[in-house]
């Protein structure tokens, strides 16, 4: 047996934080670019304050800043919400099995919690099923990294709020979040069905980008779900000759 | 917009989200997928990333059409196969967002 099955939660939740490590500077940086870009369009700071607290998604407040200050049907904003943030089922459904003897106020909070690049981090350290570790240590763990995530976020709001048009939009930063995707998703494509499931995922994007409400968003999650079923029997097929 | 009509939106967004987030894991106690679909599920994140990335690093939207077109001049492209490359290779976080940036910044300079 391990000797970290006998950690307290203290440490599981500093050792969850700990995978925030890495990604902080690239998600800080992603957080000052998303929030001085939804100041520019518009929002004024108690505004801006309440939707990081509320929605807590960055791409989705970031793309519905256009249509807001364009006066759009309400509707079509939440539409474009409820799509861009539609990954967040999925990461739900990859989590699920880990917390699903809690009751329904603490799902909740799990999931409010449940941000991107947390959300990779834990689930490349813990995929689901896992007997590496008793489910409360997970719990902590899984609170030790979203908490972090949600700390680094709201502390780049705090910072746009007081430098704001001081930090100079030429330094590029916001690509700096975008490394951190690549940097989360690209090691662990090894086998050739997750190398194939991300092109069919990619050309799929490239082909429907200019449909309304970012749908494309959806057909390249559907895309990469499909391909990944299809090259799997392909392959399963080929051993069985 | 009206002031209450942004904090509805705002609201809305917020309920959406949380909708989104928390679904499976209230309701996904009592529907049991099967180990098969979980299986083909963990493909879905990349996918959902590869397609929040790719826009940024592949097309420029036409301001007059309001439309995405493709553009390989972007710094963005450059950056993102340093990026694509570091990871692979060397599987490390700062490195990669290091290479990235560089290559990044490097193309902007040049490309402008």
């Amino acid at each position: 047996m391990k000797s970290n099955n006998t950690k307290g939660p203290g440490n599981e939740l500093i050792d969850g934080a700990k995978l925030m490590l890495q990604p902080a500077i690239g998600l800080f940086s992603w957080s000052v670019v998303t929030n001085l870009a939804i100041i520019e369009a518009g929002l004024n700071q108690t505004e801006l304050v309440g939707m990081s607290l509320m929605v807590y998604a960055g791409t989705s407040q970031l793309a519905v800043m256009p249509l807001i200050m364009g006066n759009y049907p309400i509707w079509t904003i939440w539409l474009v919400t409820f799509i861009i943030n539609s990954r967040f089922i999925i990461f739900g459904a990859s989590i699920a099995p880990h917390f699903s003897h809690y009751k329904f106020l603490p799902k909740l909070f799990l999931g409010y919690l449940n941000a991107d690049i947390s959300f990779l981090q834990f689930t490349n350290r813990y995929p689901v099923p896992t007997s590496e570790k008793s489910t409360s240590q997970i719990l902590y763990f899984y609170l030790g990294a979203s908490v972090a995530n949600w700390c680094i976020w709201q502390i780049g709001l705090v910072f746009v709020i007081i430098f704001g048009s001081k930090i100079p939009a030429s330094l590029g930063l916001g690509f700096a979040g975008i490394l951190v995707l690549i940097a989360l998703i690209v090691p662990p494509i090894r086998s050739k069905t997750s190398l194939l499931s991300a092109l069919a995922a990619g050309v799929t994007c490239i082909f429907t980008i200019n449909l309304p409400y970012q749908l494309s968003i959806v057909f390249s999650v559907i895309a990469s779900v499909v391909a990944a079923i299809f090259i799997d029997r392909i392959i399963q097929k080929g051993k069985h000759e | 917009m009206s002031n209450i009509e942004l904090w509805i939106i705002f609201l809305g967004m917020g309920l959406i989200t949380i909708f989104n987030r928390s679904i499976f894991l209230i309701v996904g106690s009592k529907l049991t997928l099967s180990p098969n679909i979980h299986e083909f599920l963990k493909y879905a994140p990349t996918g959902a990333m590869i397609a929040i990335i790719i826009p940024i690093i592949l097309f420029s939207k036409d301001a007059s059409l309001g439309l995405y077109q493709l553009n390989f001049q972007k710094p963005e492209m450059w950056g993102a196969i340093a990026g694509i490359l570091t990871a692979y290779f060397c599987k490390q976080m700062l490195i990669t967002i290091c290479v990235g940036m560089l290559a990044f910044l490097l193309m902007k300079s040049i490309i402008g």
